[in-house]
Order: structure tokens, then C-alpha cells, then sequence
């Protein structure tokens, strides 16, 4: 078995075994607990998604609330007129948010850099104003779920559990294949790798249905744990705006950076700090202008960086053992690498 | 080695996450029954900030002078143990998904045995399935009951809805315009809120049995900035009654337009959006500006001049204070249910709650039906200066009604 495989497959064993830790707390924990950690867990997946487009592919959409948006409303509809299972809508919601990323890339995938940003939160302030008028959907006083239709507590954090993990699963493998190879090629330097014959539109138009998919999961997710949405709490875009500061704050383009933003923003800043607005908006903002700023690699790039200088010193210390100590330099001069 | 320490180091994280979390999330749970003395918690989750963020204030401080009155009489009687109350409030943020997170983190952070809501369906219809969904009773005091009844056709199991009945507050705007001479045409402003469709459908439906014709309706998404079309075609219908149904920042932007248009009708109601501090959003335009009350001094309540003279220099002598009154009644409700119960089981105080019958409140009689409504008689109060001067029903009225409305009808 190659290297890579074996890897491979030890960090999928890996999510397993979180996954299963995840599965069995439901009674084992406080209820209080269990709905702090359902909520870590959709914010967990959300800004997984995003970082999928915009950490590994670089392309900083601020669209995503449609995604979520279009999951949530289409569990809802499902359930409520379809009559189906919250299951079947939950993967519903998933495909029809793809669907909508599919198209929506056409034009927007014709722009670049900072005109893809606003063309793409144009997209989401036209859908949320289109959804506050529909009255299919309810216009502006939305859906409610039938408490009935919608499973019960235990059931209800295992799937947002699922998902959250499916969609590290998802990001953990991109980043290991030759598609996220290409991918970041892309983002590091289009011009390059379209020369390397990499097609730039076609690799971010599967990043972006791929996001948008596991978005929409997510956000069927939120809609069976609200039960009453309406298109400001579904569409807004507090969503992707939230998803961003989580993935700039814990580190863009990494596996962990997303879960490590999402405790920082959701755990420490917006539940430790709910009485005090104020200082939450001022604490939040400050925290991202301070990781961009000195450590544009976020929580986990700064824990990699500490890691890199620990590994370098034990190097180090081996390097300067009795073996060394015979390949320096007559003037001493090692080589080091931070 | 190094994938196999990353994965190891991947599972030992998210344990000790999962454990730190549940560290936090730990915490002691109040007694249920008679004999403990532990503090009865009430919890709440407000618009204090946000859209909505004018009404958390007065509603927060009848919560917190109900408690306090209660707690200062030696507290609730819980199967002949007196036991004091503990309000938690928590901030919404005028957002309904955080009505949601915080309404839950009320019951399971805090152990609240019991729930008290806050204004308009869009956050209390949120914080009603919360209620049902986790088996909790809640009471709401200020939402149109019919909406919020609307919102679920199975019927609400655990949670309870006091405020005025639509069909009866709309037609308030036409039995109070008949107080002055007009031409009986109305022009209709409804957002596409469910209060705003269930009202504007009301007031359509009512209008010619009450004498009035309906000329125009406008209809518009929450946030809407721009009036200026609207305002324009219903001065162009002709309609010398103008009923509005919108939040507060969009009737007062609503409100500079149609002066701005020169549109000054006899009788104009901005309603929800001009109940509380409207004067402060729209400046001398709100003179005149007349929406639907809740309370008088003289609607058969117990005590509640007496609450309302104490908030009326702080949230001024209209509906600021009416919501303070109406607030401090539904922990008068809670308690009632909570004594009646003899327990602070959620089930059992659902029951007594469900049964509250006749009860004195400083608000109202209060009697809750079967569809969990309880339905307190609507008035109509104009802003005159920075009060809110009861005009209709003639009976209970504490000033003349001013047509046409002066803010809107001056000149410059």
C-alpha cells in the first residue's frame, strides 16, 4: 500500500472514530451540552463547506446563504407539501443546492478575484429578496415543520453530526487528491495551471457544486432543528459572512482550521459572550483584522508554525550530536529551516 | 507514524473538546416539587438589540418588576413552599434563529421550568415551537393572537398567546376614524409579514361591513426603503384613512415620505411600527399618528395604574408602558399556574396555565381558551406630543382624537 493510501485511509479512520464518539453522546451527556455541540457542529459544516470553495479553491464566495437557504426551504417544502421523510428531503435540499450552484456558475465563474466576491453576494441579496415575496414558500413569514414530521432530539444530533463530519471527510480527501492539486494549482496561480493544462472554470465550477452540496446538507440540517424558518434566518447573509471570519479566524485552505474557527466564534465569542453584544462585535472584529494581520494562517497555521520550530529544534539537537558535529562547517555554520 | 500521531491527535482533540464542553454545560437542577427552596427559574429571550430592539427594554422591566413583586411578597407558592423566582434574560437580537439557540439554552442551560416570550410572530412563533418541541410552557404577551395561532394548524400543545384578536383590532381603525369626518376610503400598507397578510386581509375583509371602501393596497417585503410609489397612488386614490402595517424603522421611513409627497390624510395608523418611541424615529411628523393600545385605567384591571405610573417617566405615558403592564401580567399569569400546579413540573404547570380562568392580572381579566389564546380587549391611542393619548372606546378615552393628523398636515 503507497504512502499517500495509507494515509490516506489512517485520517478517514480517524473521522470514523470521531464520528462514533459524536454518535453515541446523545443521553451521555446534558441536554444543555448536546445542543451547544448540535450548533458548534452546523456551524463545523458550514464553514467546512465554504473553505471547500473558498479556503482550498481560493474563490471567496459570499453566495453560500443561498446554498443554505436553498437546503433549509427544500427539506420544509418537501416535507410539508411533498410528504416525504425528512431524510429524503434532507438529500433533496443537498442536490437542489448543487443544482442551483450549477447553474449559477456559469456567469459567475466568467468573473475573477474580488468580481466573483460581489457578483456572487449579488446573487444572495437577489435571492433573499426573491423569497421574502414567494408565496409558495410563504413569503417573508416562511414554514413551519410539522413537529411531528421532524426527528427527535438524539436522531437530530447524529445527523447534524454526520454531516458536519462528512463534510471534513469531504475536505480531508479534495485537499489529498489530484482534483485538489489541481484545485489549488488554480488558486495559487490560474495562469500556470491552465498553462499545465489544467481547465481553471472546469475545476472551480466541481468546487463550487461540491460546496454548494454539502451546504445545502447542512442547511436541511438547520431547518429541522429551527422548524420555523423564514427567509431572513434561511437566506441571510450572516451565514457566509459567520462561515468566513470562522475559516479566516482558524486557518483557510486547512482540514482543521474550520473546526478550530468554528469553537473560537460560535463557543468562545458568541455563546461566552451573549450578554454583551458589544464586546462580542468589537471582539470579533478586532480578532480577525489581528489574525490577518499576524497570523494569516490562522489558529492552525500559528499551531503548525510552533509545531514546524519544535520538530526543527529536536532536528537540531540531533544534528549537533558526536555524528554532527563532523559534517559542520570548519566555521560552524549550520542550516536551518523554519 | 506522523498520520497515525495526526489522527490520534485529530480524536484526542475533539474528546477533550466534547469533555470541555460538557464541563461547562454542567450545572445543578432546581428542585421540582414542594420543600426545596431553590429559585423557580423563568427564563426569556428579548429583542434587545436589533430590528425589534425598541420593545425589549419595557418588556424586559415588567418581567423583572413582576419578579421583584413577587419575590418581595416572600415569593411563589410552590405546593405550600414559598419559593422565589429567578428571571434569565437573554438577547434574541431580533433574530429568529437566535430566539431558537437562546430559548433552548434557556431550558437546558439554565433549567427555566417555564418561558416568557416577547413581540411579533416572527420571534414569538420561533419561541412557541421551541416551547412545544421541548415541552416547556411558555406565555407570550404581545403578539396578535390570530397569526401566531395561524402558524400551526395542529395547534399549539405548550405554548400560550395573550394580545388582541385581529378581527377585533382592525376594526378599532374604522370604529375610531368614525369619531371624525372623512370619505371613508382607506389606502392599505402591509408588509408581508404574517401579521401584516392576516391584517391586511382583515382589514379589506371588514372595511365595508364598518362603512369604508378599501380604494388601495400596497404590499412590500420587511425593509422596504423606498414608499414613494405607494405614497403616491394612495394620495392619488383619494383614501382619507391610511392604515399602515409595519416595523418600526420602515413606518418611519414611510412616514417621512408621505410628507415629503405631501400626503395627509385624516386618520393615519403606522401600528406596529408606530408603538413604541416613534416620535423618536420620525420626529414631529408622528404627531397625530394614532395605533391600536392594550390597556386603560379603566378596563377592569387590578393594580395596573398603579405599575403604569411607575414606568410612565421612563417609557413614556403611552404603549411603552402599556408593554410594561402587559409583561408584569404574564408573570402574574406563570405564578398563578405555577401555585395551582403545586409543582414546577412542565407538564404540570402546562396544565394549570392551560386552566387559568378569570385571573386578576394588572393587565386584564385574563381567561385562556382551549386554542391557548387569550384575547384582552383592543383600544386606539394617537401620539400627542411624546404621550399616547387613549381615544377610543369613548368610554375609557383620556383625550380627543386629532384629525387630520397634525404631524403629516402641517405646513413647511
Amino acid at each position: 500500500m503507497s504512502v499517500p493510501t495509507r494515509r490516506t485511509l489512517v485520517g478517514l479512520a480517524g473521522w470514523a472514530a470521531i464520528l462514533v464518539v459524536l454518535v453515541l453522546l446523545p443521553g451521555r451527556v446534558e441536554r444543555g451540552t448536546q445542543e451547544v455541540l448540535l450548533n458548534l457542529l452546523i456551524w463545523v459544516g458550514v464553514a467546512q463547506a465554504w473553505n471547500l470553495i473558498g479556503g482550498v479553491g481560493g474563490q471567496l464566495s459570499l453566495g453560500h446563504s443561498v446554498f443554505v437557504g436553498a437546503g433549509g426551504y427544500t427539506v420544509a417544502m418537501l416535507v410539508i407539501k411533498g410528504g416525504t421523510g425528512w431524510a429524503a428531503g434532507l438529500l433533496g435540499g443537498a442536490l437542489l443546492a448543487a443544482l442551483v450552484a450549477w447553474v449559477l456558475s456559469f456567469p459567475l465563474l466568467r468573473l475573477s478575484g474580488v468580481y466573483f466576491t460581489i457578483g456572487s453576494s449579488a446573487v444572495a441579496l437577489m435571492a433573499l429578496a426573491w423569497m421574502v415575496t414567494w408565496e409558495w414558500t410563504g413569503e417573508s413569514r416562511g414554514l413551519n415543520i410539522p413537529l411531528e414530521a421532524v426527528p427527535d432530539r438524539a436522531v437530530k444530533f447524529r445527523v447534524v453530526a454526520a454531516v458536519a463530519v462528512l463534510t471534513c471527510v469531504a475536505v480531508s480527501l479534495v485537499v489529498r487528491s489530484s482534483f485538489g492539486l489541481r484545485l489549488m494549482a488554480v488558486r495559487d496561480d490560474e495562469g500556470a495551471a491552465a498553462a499545465l493544462g489544467v481547465s481553471a472554470v472546469g475545476v472551480k465550477r466541481w468546487a463550487l457544486v461540491l460546496s454548494a452540496f454539502l451546504t445545502g446538507l447542512v442547511g436541511g440540517t438547520v431547518a429541522l432543528n429551527q422548524v420555523s424558518i423564514e427567509p431572513n434566518s434561511m437566506f441571510g447573509l450572516k451565514w457566509v459572512v459567520t462561515a468566513l471570519v470562522m475559516v479566516v479566524i482558524g486557518g483557510m485552505g486547512t482540514v482543521w482550521g474550520p473546526v478550530v474557527g468554528a469553537f473560537v466564534v460560535y463557543y468562545l465569542l458568541d455563546r461566552s459572550l451573549e450578554d454583551q453584544p458589544v464586546v462580542q462585535a468589537l471582539l470579533s472584529g478586532v480578532l480577525v483584522i489581528a489574525v490577518i494581520v499576524a497570523a494569516p494562517g490562522g489558529v492552525v497555521g500559528l499551531v503548525e508554525a510552533a509545531a514546524a520550530r519544535v520538530a526543527g529544534r529536536r532536528t537540531r539537537s540531533r544534528a549537533a550530536g558526536p555524528t554532527a558535529a563532523k559534517i559542520t562547517s570548519p566555521a560552524g555554520e549550520g542550516v536551518t529551516h523554519g | 507514524m506522523q498520520t497515525k500521531k495526526s489522527a490520534f491527535a485529530a480524536l484526542a482533540a475533539s474528546t477533550a473538546l466534547v469533555l470541555a464542553l460538557g464541563a461547562c454545560g454542567s450545572g445543578s437542577d432546581s428542585g421540582s416539587g414542594g420543600g426545596s427552596s431553590e429559585p423557580v427559574v423563568l427564563g426569556t429571550t428579548l429583542p434587545l438589540t436589533g430590528p425589534l430592539g425598541i420593545f425589549g427594554p419595557p418588556i424586559q422591566a415588567g418581567y423583572e418588576q413582576a419578579v421583584a413583586a413577587i419575590n418581595g411578597a416572600g415569593g411563589v407558592d410552590v405546593g405550600g413552599t414559598k419559593r422565589p423566582l429567578k428571571l434569565v434574560v437573554k438577547d434574541s437580537k431580533s433574530d429568529p434563529t437566535v430566539v431558537t439557540s437562546t430559548a433552548k439554552s434557556l431550558i437546558n442551560d439554565d433549567k427555566a421550568v417555564a418561558l416568557l416570550g416577547s413581540v411579533t410572530p416572527p420571534l414569538t412563533i420561533p419561541f412557541s415551537v421551541v416551547a412545544d418541541s421541548e415541552q416547556i410552557p411558555a406565555i407570550s404577551p404581545l403578539t396578535p393572537t390570530l397569526a401566531w395561532k395561524g402558524a400551526n394548524a395542529g395547534g399549539w400543545k405548550y405554548a400560550y398567546d395573550v394580545f388582541v384578536d385581529e378581527t377585533e383590532q382592525t376594526l378599532v381603525n374604522f370604529k375610531a376614524s368614525d369619531l371624525v369626518e372623512t370619505n371613508k376610503k382607506v389606502a392599505l400598507f402591509t408588509d408581508t409579514e404574517e401579521d401584516g397578510k392576516a391584517m391586511g386581509a382583515l382589514w379589506e375583509q371588514q372595511a365595508p361591513a364598518a362603512g369604508y371602501t378599501v380604494v388601495y393596497r400596497a404590499e412590500f417585503p420587511v425593509g422596504t426603503t423606498d414608499f414613494s410609489q405607494f405614497v403616491q397612488k394612495a394620495k392619488d386614490s383619494g383614501a382619507e384613512v391610511m392604515i399602515a402595517q409595519v416595523i418600526p424603522p420602515d413606518a418611519a421611513a414611510l412616514w417621512k415620505q408621505m410628507k415629503s409627497l405631501g400626503y395627509a390624510p385624516k386618520t393615519a395608523w403606522p401600528e406596529k411600527g408606530g408603538t413604541v418611541g416613534f416620535p423618536d424615529a420620525a420626529g414631529p411628523l408622528a404627531e397625530g399618528a394614532t395605533v391600536f393600545g392594550w390597556w386603560t385605567p379603566t378596563n377592569g384591571n387590578v393594580g395596573g395604574q398603579a405599575v403604569y405610573d411607575a414606568n410612565k417617566a421612563k417609557f413614556g405615558d403611552g404603549l411603552g408602558t402599556q408593554a410594561v403592564v402587559a409583561s408584569y401580567a404574564m408573570v402574574q399569569v406563570m405564578a398563578d399556574a405555577i401555585t395551582r400546579a403545586g409543582s414546577t413540573d412542565p407538564d404540570a404547570i402546562n396544565k394549570a396555565l392551560g386552566a387559568t380562568n378569570g385571573l386578576d392580572t394588572v393587565w386584564a381579566k385574563i381567561t385562556i381558551g382551549p386554542d391557548h389564546r387569550a384575547v384582552v380587549p383592543a383600544t386606539a391611542v394617537q401620539w400627542q406630543g411624546k404621550n399616547q393619548v387613549t381615544v377610543w372606546p369613548k368610554e375609557q378615552a383620556t383625550g380627543t382624537f386629532l384629525a387630520p393628523a397634525p404631524g403629516l398636515a402641517a405646513q413647511g
